[in-house]
């Protein structure tokens, strides 16, 4: 009984399992996978994690349109005249 | 092909057009692995020099942009080995316990603390403007996550680096590569939800 507890119940182990690419055994990818049958939460959590991957995945792209981040024209001025004189000095 | 850069004129020249064009994209690449703004510039800074330094060997097989991340990628790194006071297994050990009780019933066979809803992006696709509004809420949620474990999830998505890779870089075990990746997706889901980005 303290078995089915154990693989009904665990979903921080069985969550870990779907948002990782964590290789296991045949065993506990079977247990991982009724716990998910029954487990609405990890179900949730397994979708919502995938979303998110595919979301992750496009961030490079975002970096170019997201424009609410970006260095001050001040900052890059220093930049300038600070690596001129660096290079200068050298 | 080779860029030789003939007098300081040149050099000048090069330098403001290198500042110019790649200094917000890097300012944005830092400002998702870092925290400090002072420490950003810095790092920005002797990307540049360093990029500069060794411009006659800088092979066009890739563009300018990517070398400039790549030297600034590894120059984060370093920063953090040095400014590191505590290594990643010990801070994943020391908090282990808090991020279990945060999310999970420790009592009940760790299960889910509070119950995962279905939402309404898992059957639905966005439109255009939805799509934009959950990148830039995600993007909020992974400036939020912590400062020690941040720069390996970025690693992953962002450098689409290998696991293998990142693991030898940070000195970190491949398991608790996993709990590292692991936590930040939770830590993720969580700010999403409580942001409300689900329902936008």
């Amino acid at each position: 009984m303290k078995y089915f507890n154990i693989i009904l119940n665990n979903c921080e182990e069985v969550s870990m399992h779907y948002a990782t690419e964590k290789k296991t055994n045949w065993i506990k990818r079977s247990e991982y996978k009724i716990h998910l049958i029954f487990c609405k939460c990890c179900q949730n959590y397994y979708k919502q994690t995938l979303k998110i991957e595919k979301d992750l995945l496009n961030i490079k792209n975002k970096i170019d349109q997201n424009k609410s981040i970006i260095a001050s024209d001040e900052f890059k001025n220093e930049l300038i005249s600070s690596i001129q004189k660096k290079l200068n000095q050298q | 092909m080779q860029f030789i850069l003939k007098n300081q004129e040149e050099i000048n020249l090069l330098v403001q057009q290198l500042v110019t064009e790649h200094t917000d994209y890097l300012f944005q690449y830092a400002k998702l692995k870092l925290k400090h703004e002072d420490d950003i510039k810095d790092l920005i800074q002797e990307t540049f020099l360093s990029a500069l330094k060794n411009f006659n060997q800088f092979q066009n097989k890739s563009s300018i942009k990517t070398w400039l991340t790549s030297i600034l990628r590894n120059k984060i790194i370093d920063h953090l080995k040095k400014k590191s006071t505590m290594t990643i297994d010990d801070y994943l050990s020391a908090t282990e316990e808090h991020f279990n009780q945060m999310f999970f019933d420790t009592t009940n066979f760790n299960r889910w603390q509070e119950k995962i809803l279905p939402n309404q992006f898992i059957n639905s696709d966005f439109n255009t403007h939805e799509k934009n509004e959950f990148a830039s809420v995600l993007y909020q949620c992974i400036d939020h996550l912590p400062e020690k474990i941040k720069p390996i999830f970025i690693s992953k998505y962002l450098d689409e680096e290998k696991s293998e890779t990142i693991c030898k870089e940070f000195n970190i075990s491949q398991s608790n590569y996993w709990v590292i990746i692991f936590r930040c997706k939770t830590y993720l889901r969580n700010c999403l939800e409580k942001k409300d980005a689900f329902n936008p």
